[in-house]
């Protein structure tokens, strides 16, 4: 893995004032994207994992007041917004769940693509049509050239998110943040989508954020996976060592629930209770309550994020007895 | 397209098919005779019969109604019976006069409400947006006529900076500034209330499409703030205004009346009001037609015009 990560998220802390008070949809999130590779973000809904990612951006509606988020090496958060402009779908773009309200119903979708273009790479109107139907062609819409003209409406749920995946990468970005980006769609449709996105990422080297709450997407896509509770990372380690031996509680209900997570012959079985509202996180373990392995002091005593070598993380208090791994 | 046009013309044309029953019908149903009105208390009742029988009215109501159509579609709205004129140019050259009227106040309220209404939008919560929403409702709760009347005390009688009424000044030979001067008032006046609820409805209508998921996408595509606003925001809110703006152009040229009356501006309500009073029947059935007719036209005209901007709507 190569040693520079293009995103570095640090303590990241975002905050929603609602009418019962503060609500801490981040809190205190680490996370690292090196280039190239795919990151899953899992969690309930509610879990922070959207709000991640708007803050990445810094389109979230909620407020960051703590953090950092390094990109190749420079805090975002610190931009003014001219020039966090210059860098949201250029060099960071963001795709989303819904093609059907994620495209202008009256904007012919080759302007839509080609718009990007025009601001990042100061394309010419014809020249960022062109483009369009190109990149059209890349996301194997059929028949591009004459695509271009036409309006959302006039395009299937698929088709659609294939226009969203063009226009998401019409700048090639060294990282693009998808968010639920099959949830919207038929199963059928949802694994095109997928092989479309791991096949983009090979042939751009493009880095992809990928939320999503479904295991099975993240057990066929992500490299790496990192699980949300209560605004908190409360795992996240390679895909393939996270889904053999998980770590954190949360982790193993979560893929107990599923089947993709399950052994074979194994009953589905959900985790009790419900995620903590917003706003009402006590003190101690926020998992503890639904927690089957809880102890006395899960109740008071917030655990740390640990690192359990092989590039693991869980936040757990029951795994402080692993191996201590310095952070690097 | 061209199905959905056909469409809409064809009902047009029955709607106005319906309007016309009902004006003649409504003329005939109300109390009062015209011919008593128009020969006086003194008049015999034999002089009475006979002017009845020439102007038709003892036929049977079929009979003049096919006969009160088929004139009207030659242009023939009859004669006055106050002016002794023919009815068609006299409300023709009163319309007009209504319609600058109307199309002033038109874009003063189109063009300040959706303006205040962007404003208020993009400044959501702030005092900005709270200021024009306490204008929008003293706007809206200020009756038209009584607005009118402020202004003619406070700028034409005390500052004296602006005619008290009429379209032109009673001497001189009209122009364009002259007649520009004359219409800040009643424009101004007409176009308060349609300007505030455009506000209202521009402003709730620009925060939901500000709240959709595209408008996010443009903005994670890079795209200026300003430009997010201008490029896909705006367009959206307009197309779900359109029927809103059509409705409104329409209540324009019915709040004309009052206006016209208070300013005496010489439009085709004020004229109505006088053939009412005077039991003028072809001028009130003919004034109607005419204001019917333009409000049929503007409904068509916004529908049409929805369907050039929403590409949803022209395809099926």
């Amino acid at each position: 893995m190569p040693p520079e990560p293009i995103l570095r998220v640090r303590g990241l802390k975002t905050q929603f004032q609602s009418a019962a008070g503060v609500v801490r949809a981040v809190d205190g999130v680490d996370l690292d994207i090196y280039p190239g590779e795919i990151v899953g973000i899992v969690g309930e809904s509610g879990s922070g994992k959207s709000a991640l990612a708007y803050s990445i951006l810094r389109l979230t509606s909620g407020r960051i007041v703590a953090g950092e988020v390094q990109f190749r090496g420079q805090n975002v958060l610190e931009l003014r917004e001219a020039e966090m402009e210059k860098l949201r779908g250029d060099r960071i773009a963001m795709i989303f769940q819904d093609p059907m309200t994620s495209l202008n119903p009256l904007m012919r979708i080759g302007t839509q693509i080609g718009e990007a273009l025009r601001y990042h790479l100061r394309l010419g109107r014809r020249a960022a049509a062109a483009k369009a139907a190109a990149l059209l062609q890349a996301v194997h819409l059929p028949d591009a050239e004459r695509r271009v003209h036409d309006y959302p409406h006039q395009l299937s749920g698929g088709q659609r998110q294939r226009v969203v995946i063009a226009m998401g990468m019409s700048c090639t970005p060294d990282l693009l943040i998808a968010d639920e980006p099959t949830t919207a769609l038929d199963v059928t449709i949802q694994s095109q989508i997928l092989n479309l996105i791991s096949e983009t990422r090979q042939r751009t080297s493009t880095a992809v954020l990928l939320i999503t709450h479904d295991l099975g997407v993240v057990a066929q896509l992500c490299d790496r996976v990192a699980v949300m509770y209560a605004g908190q990372v409360v795992e996240q380690g390679r895909t393939a060592d996270v889904f053999a031996d998980p770590q954190h509680p949360y982790t193993i209900g979560l893929l107990r629930s599923t089947p993709h997570g399950r052994r074979r012959g194994e009953p589905l079985r959900p985790i009790p209770g419900q995620p903590p509202r917003p706003g009402e996180i006590a003190a101690g373990c926020p998992f503890a309550p639904r927690c089957h392995l809880a102890e006395a002091r899960c109740q008071h005593q917030a655990p740390d994020l640990i690192h359990i070598g092989g590039g693991r993380q869980a936040r757990c208090l029951l795994r402080t007895e692993v191996a201590y791994e310095p952070a690097p | 397209m061209r199905r959905y046009i056909t469409q809409r013309l064809l009902s047009a044309v029955i709607v106005l098919f319906g309007v016309s029953i009902l004006v003649f019908m409504v003329l005939h149903l109300t109390p009062g005779d015209p011919v008593e009105i128009m020969l006086g208390p003194t008049a015999r009742p034999g002089d009475i019969e006979r002017l009845r029988a020439e102007l038709g009215l003892t036929d049977p109501l079929p009979v003049q109604y096919v006969r009160w159509v088929s004139r009207a579609l030659q242009g023939d709205l009859g004669r006055s019976i106050q002016l002794n004129r023919p009815v068609l140019p006299e409300l023709l050259s009163r319309f007009q006069a209504t319609l600058i009227l109307a199309v002033a106040a038109a874009i003063i309220a189109f063009s300040l409400g959706l303006l205040l209404g962007v404003i208020s939008a993009v400044n959501h919560n702030k005092l900005v947006d709270r200021v024009v929403a306490g204008f929008a409702m003293l706007a809206v709760s200020m009756p038209a006529f009584w607005v009118g009347m402020i202004g003619i005390v406070v700028f034409a009688v005390n500052l004296r900076w602006l005619p008290a009424s009429g379209m032109y000044p009673p001497q001189g030979a009209p122009s364009w500034g002259k007649l520009l001067v004359h219409l800040i008032m009643p424009a101004t006046t007409l176009a308060l209330v349609p300007m505030a609820v455009i506000a209202r409805f521009t402003r709730s209508q620009m925060l939901e499409v500000l709240g959709q998921e595209f408008v996010l996408t443009a903005r994670a595509k890079g795209v200026p703030r300003a430009r997010v606003i201008v490029d896909h925001a705006f367009g959206n809110t307009l197309v779900a205004l359109i029927t809103l703006l059509g409705l409104e152009a329409g209540i324009l040229l019915a709040g004309a009346v009052y206006v016209e009356t208070v300013f005496a501006w010489p439009g085709i309500g004020s004229l109505m009001v006088e053939a009412i009073l005077k039991r003028d029947f072809p001028i009130v059935q003919g004034g109607v037609l005419v204001i019917a007719t333009s409000y049929v036209l503007i409904n068509l005209l916004t529908d049409l015009l929805h369907a050039a901007a929403d590409p949803r709507i022209r395809v099926t």
